[in-house]
């Protein structure tokens, strides 16, 4: 019994139909993202492996094989169980780096457009007889079920439905690394759909045709030698090669490859796919012994490749018929659209877009768009060729093992990619080469040769008759193995040049990049230098997309952040355009200076994040290492002292807590940056002390808003370390810490010490100042008295010059001590800085030593300035004169009535010494260490503040001068005040 | 001493259960199930177990995740 052509046709339209409409519903959004993004979708999509010779060839390959034909679903499950070792860390890299193929995947390790060319190239030569496999598939399954039907007719018809649904729902989004969501719901309903086709096939072929388990284990057993069949060939032929084969194609496949990673939504859909999938085609594979044995008992007149279809006919119903042709049309269908999505891709990537580049007055996105709907449309026409050329002697299973020989020339390649860093470009393509070569000329070429040269499959290994009855294991065997040895060979003997970008940028990290710096300076830049090769358009629209992936702002300008914009503009570069052309673009518009050194402060901070974002956490001494390391780095972040690190390039690498405080100015924006670039006053302020060659130390005096504040800078150069490599010893050396303090407070606290000493000194002297005053004053008065009785006017002249001269006296008294009080009072509150100006000691000892005299103690003593004329020192001269008040004043103070207290200055060297001797009692030794400190005294309370000797080394300090105490017990006291000198 | 982290337990876990399947499928050891008479699900039954030990393989991974 046949079916009508037109029943089959309108099933297989309407099958057709509600594949589109699966799709579209899901990229409108009436399927719940929810179960459109669930791990098993992914995982059904992943059953697109079994095609169409899954489908209808397992029976005819476990008619010939036995149980051989397992080996394709069980080499898959291998690879399954193995998804934490190959599959997740392939995902890692496609998802990080954009990219969408096996060919992408390969440049982006061996780097080179002969790379992905070749792999391209290969892949289209090892895929294409698969195409027609699978249009072969659907030709024929339609001649199995009906008559009339015209192949070519059934082929075009196919081919035309499969583009239109790949166009649809496969391009439509210029960007390859965008998902299509709809694309892989499709996928996943058609392998359910295979899945119940195949489980109604089987049920009928149980029930149906054997009454039942039990009736057709009874068959079994009744005809030993159909299970003999099944299990001989397993223990007689090779089995490995077959394991292989199917291990390496369940994600080496171009279809398999863009489900698992381009479309994959995350790791969460692998770790279900490990077992999902073996699980998916455990079932699949279970109703072929069943259906293998109805169609033995049956003997249909098909092919035992198509029993699937043709033991339904025995059927009374058309529907288990229409059902099994429909899973035949689904497995076909999904392999044919995935293959030719992948191969477009792969084929725009690495063979149209070097070839013919865009250009900056088209748009980009439509180009990218319709080129790929082009090559779809090239490829499925390309499968269509081979269909009409291609033997028909050919099995199904035949073929698809051709094809799978082909994907198996990657593994070792693959494994340089995960496992082997030193596996280098030469050797991938000297391997593959290799491989190709042994393949096309032991199963490829046998495929176009004519009848009359024996069984196409057979080739070289039926000549040799080294494996009989195996047409696959000697091709697979010899060529994976001289791919393997050419591959180790040529990387071990012919390892990548120190420094070249192949052996940099991998075995360094994956191009941490760290050591380069942009010769862009900002985003708009980078916009402006893509134009002239993406057009405008496309320009702003890239770098606007990587400035919102990395959330960085329009107006960043430090080169770490630039250089990641960079690296992240060529990454989703490589997703629209493949990762060669990306590179190309971006290494012309992009470049790198090539006289920047390295920045310190991009390699600190990479270092953090990817220590961050370990993988594998650190262990032992390397977790104990960076322990210390970040326990170093809090010390530095707590320094109560701001501290900023910088690099050789006088980048910030270190701008602590401290730091934040003090400038306003986060470390986030601060690290990274040139230190001459930081905003004012602080750029300039730290920049300039950067780099001033032999300056280690400076107070700075710093406007900010309406404050001022003090600071002391402190810097020290960093040098390498003896121990460091070459490479980090490059990177520390040349760079410089600075410490800067903030003596705001201190400054405003001496200050209001000093004033507090001279208000207490003129306390002091007040009632000294009230006798000198009373003195004149009680002149003037008496004077005045008698005035108008004079008549004599030189008489009254003279009275009057006396007057005068009085007043004179007492405005010298006032003029001094108001000198005195006010000098430094305009410090108050902030600005407690040094008035420096060179200055005569003597002249400066004498105003002191006039002020003294006021003090009553003072009048008892005789004070003498032996200082010569001529020696000059340079600082404030009201606080070096408040000095030798206070030091006369103690001097005076610890005399006895008619002692003497002379001040006297000698030059040493650059210095001068100014000594202030006494003849009192001196200083007992038990606490001449403390007559500095604050609030120290030994006068009764009421006579001394402690304040005036603390203040002294403070002013001296503060002039770069020293204090020396030397005093012997009764023998007096001399404090030498030490200045640097001033030539006069 | 320490569990390794997990990235590390479920390599471990998936070469243990690719060790299994290998001795079961790939080594002579196939010789047990491919023998004359043996029923015809045993290989089914087989690659079941095998699935079985991936399911535990992938929970087990999980489960030391969280």
């Amino acid at each position: 019994m046949r079916l009508e052509l037109a029943l089959l046709f309108g099933a297989g339209v309407g099958y057709l139909v509600v594949l589109f409409l699966v799709a579209y519903a899901t990229e409108r959004g009436f399927v719940p993202a929810r179960l459109a993004r669930h791990p098993m979708i992914s995982t059904l999509a992943l059953g697109v492996y079994a095609s169409s010779w899954s489908f209808n060839g397992s029976v005819g390959f476990a008619k010939l094989e036995g149980y051989r034909f397992l080996a394709i679903y069980l080499g898959v499950t291998l690879a399954c169980i193995l998804t934490p070792v190959i599959w997740k860390p392939v995902l890692r890299l496609t998802q990080e780096y954009q990219l969408t193929s096996l060919a992408d995947l390969f440049v982006f390790r061996y780097r080179g457009r002969a790379v992905g060319v070749l792999v391209t190239l290969f892949m289209l030569a090892g895929s294409v007889p698969y195409l027609a496999l699978e249009i072969r598939a659907i030709t024929e399954s339609v001649s199995v079920l009906a008559h009339g039907a015209k192949p070519i007719v059934i082929a075009l018809g196919f081919c035309a439905t499969v583009t239109l649904f790949a166009i649809l729902f496969g391009a439509r989004h210029p960007a390859q690394r965008d998902r299509h969501q709809g694309l892989v719901v499709a996928i996943a309903f058609e392998s359910v759909v295979k899945l119940v086709a195949l489980l109604g096939v089987g049920a009928f072929a149980v029930f149906g045709v054997f009454q039942g388990f039990g009736d057709m284990n009874r068959w079994a057993l009744e005809h030993p030698e159909a299970l003999e069949a099944l299990h001989r060939p397993v223990r007689d032929a090779p089995w490995g090669t077959l394991l292989l084969l199917s291990f390496a194609a369940a994600f080496l496949l171009p279809r398999q490859f863009h489900v698992a990673f381009a479309e994959s939504p995350g790791p969460k859909a692998l770790t279900a796919s490990s077992w999902g999938l073996p699980t998916y085609l455990l079932l699949l594979s279970l109703p072929i012994v069943p259906i293998l044995w109805a169609g033995t008992l049956l003997k249909p007149d098909a092919n035992p490749e198509y029993y699937v279809l043709g033991i339904t006919l025995a059927g009374s119903s058309n529907a288990l018929s229409v059902l099994a042709f429909v899973g035949g049309l689904s497995a076909a269908s999904g392999a044919v659209i995935l293959t030719t999505l992948a191969l477009a891709s792969m084929s725009l990537n690495h063979l149209l877009l070097p070839l013919r580049p865009p250009r900056q007055d088209r748009d980009l996105y439509a180009w990218l768009l319709w080129a790929r709907r082009a090559l779809i449309v090239v490829i499925i026409l390309s499968g269509f060729g081979c269909f009409l050329l291609l033997d028909k002697r050919l099995g199904l299973a035949e073929l698809g093992l051709i094809s799978f020989a082909a994907v198996a020339q990657f593994l070792p390649g693959l494994s340089g990619v995960l496992f082997w860093p030193r596996a280098t470009r030469a050797g991938f393509v000297a391997g593959l080469c290799a491989g190709i070569a042994v393949w096309a000329v032991m199963l490829a070429f046998p495929l176009l040769l004519p009848a009359s040269f024996g069984s196409p499959s057979g080739g070289l290994n039926e000549q040799l008759q080294l494996l009989p009855g195996d047409p696959w294991s000697l091709p697979t065997l010899l060529s994976l193995s001289i791919n393997g040895l050419l591959f180790v060979g040529v990387s071990t003997l012919w390892p990548a040049a120190a420094g070249s970008l192949e052996r940099d940028s991998w075995m360094e990290g994956k191009r941490d990049g760290a050591a380069r710096i942009v010769a862009a300076s900002s985003p708009a830049e980078f916009r402006m230098r893509l134009v002239s090769i993406l057009g405008e358009d496309a320009a702003e629209a890239e770098v606007q997309r990587a400035l919102r992936d990395l959330t960085m702002r329009l107006d960043e300008g430090r080169p770490a952040e630039l250089l990641q914009l960079r690296d992240r503009i060529e990454r989703n570069l490589s997703g629209l355009m493949g990762p060669v052309l990306a590179r190309m673009v971006v290494d012309d518009s992009l470049r790198m200076d090539a006289n920047a050194r390295t920045a310190l402060a991009d390699q600190l901070r990479l270092l953090e994040q990817r220590l961050r974002e370990a993988r594998v956490p650190l262990q032992g001494a390397a977790a104990e290492l960076e322990a210390f390391g970040r326990y170093f780095r809090q010390i530095l972040e707590d320094l109560p002292q701001g501290v900023c690190a910088l690099g050789a390039d006088t980048d910030v690498v270190i701008w602590n807590r401290a730091m934040v405080g003090l400038t306003s100015v986060n470390a986030a924006d601060a690290v990274g940056m040139l230190i001459g670039a930081l905003p004012a006053p602080w750029g300039k302020l730290l920049g300039g002390f950067a780099s001033q060659a032999a300056v280690t130390g400076r107070e700075q005096r710093v406007r900010i808003g309406d404050h001022e504040r003090f600071l002391q800078l402190y810097r020290s150069r960093l040098e390498a370390a003896p121990h460091a490599g070459e490479h980090l010893a490059s990177h520390l050396a040349g760079g410089q810490v600075i410490l800067v303090e903030d003596l705001t407070d201190s400054k405003l606290l001496q200050a209001q010490l000093a004033h507090q000493d001279r208000l207490a000194s003129v306390g002091r002297l007040a009632a000294g100042v009230a006798h000198e005053i009373g003195n004149p004053l009680t002149g003037i008065a008496c004077i005045a008295q008698n005035l108008p009785f004079d008549m004599d006017p030189a008489v009254v002249e003279e009275r009057a010059g006396l007057i005068v001269e009085q007043t004179r006296r007492i405005d010298r008294i006032v003029r001094s001590l108001v000198s005195f009080s006010h000098a430094g009072a305009e410090a108050l509150p902030l600005q407690a800085s040094l008035a420096v100006a060179p200055f005569e000691v003597r002249s400066a000892v004498e105003d002191a030593m006039s002020l003294v005299r006021l003090s009553r103690k003072a009048r008892g003593v005789e004070c003498t300035n032996l200082c010569s004329a001529g020696q000059l020192v340079e600082g404030d001269r009201h606080k070096l004169t408040q000095v030798f008040v206070n030091l006369l004043t103690n001097a005076c103070d610890a005399s006895k009535a008619g002692a003497k207290v002379e001040v006297s200055v000698r030059p040493d060297g650059s210095w001068l010494r100014i000594d202030v001797s006494d003849t009192g009692e001196g200083i007992p030794e038990s606490i001449r260490d403390r007559i500095f400190d604050p609030f120290f005294t030994t006068k009764l309370p009421g006579e001394g503040t402690g304040l005036g000797l603390s203040l002294v080394y403070s002013i001296v300090r503060e002039h770069h001068g020293s204090v020396e105490v030397t005093s012997a017990d009764g023998a007096g006291t001399t404090l030498t005040v030490v200045l640097p000198r001033v030539a006069s | 001493m320490a569990l390794p982290p997990n990235g590390d337990r479920s390599r471990d876990l998936s070469l243990l259960v690719f060790g299994i399947a290998v001795l079961v499928f790939a080594t002579p050891l196939r010789l047990l199930w491919a023998q004359e008479g043996r029923p015809w699900y045993v290989p089914f039954v087989l690659w079941l177990v095998v699935s079985l030990l991936a399911v535990w393989a992938a929970r087990a991974s999980k489960a030391h995740e969280t």
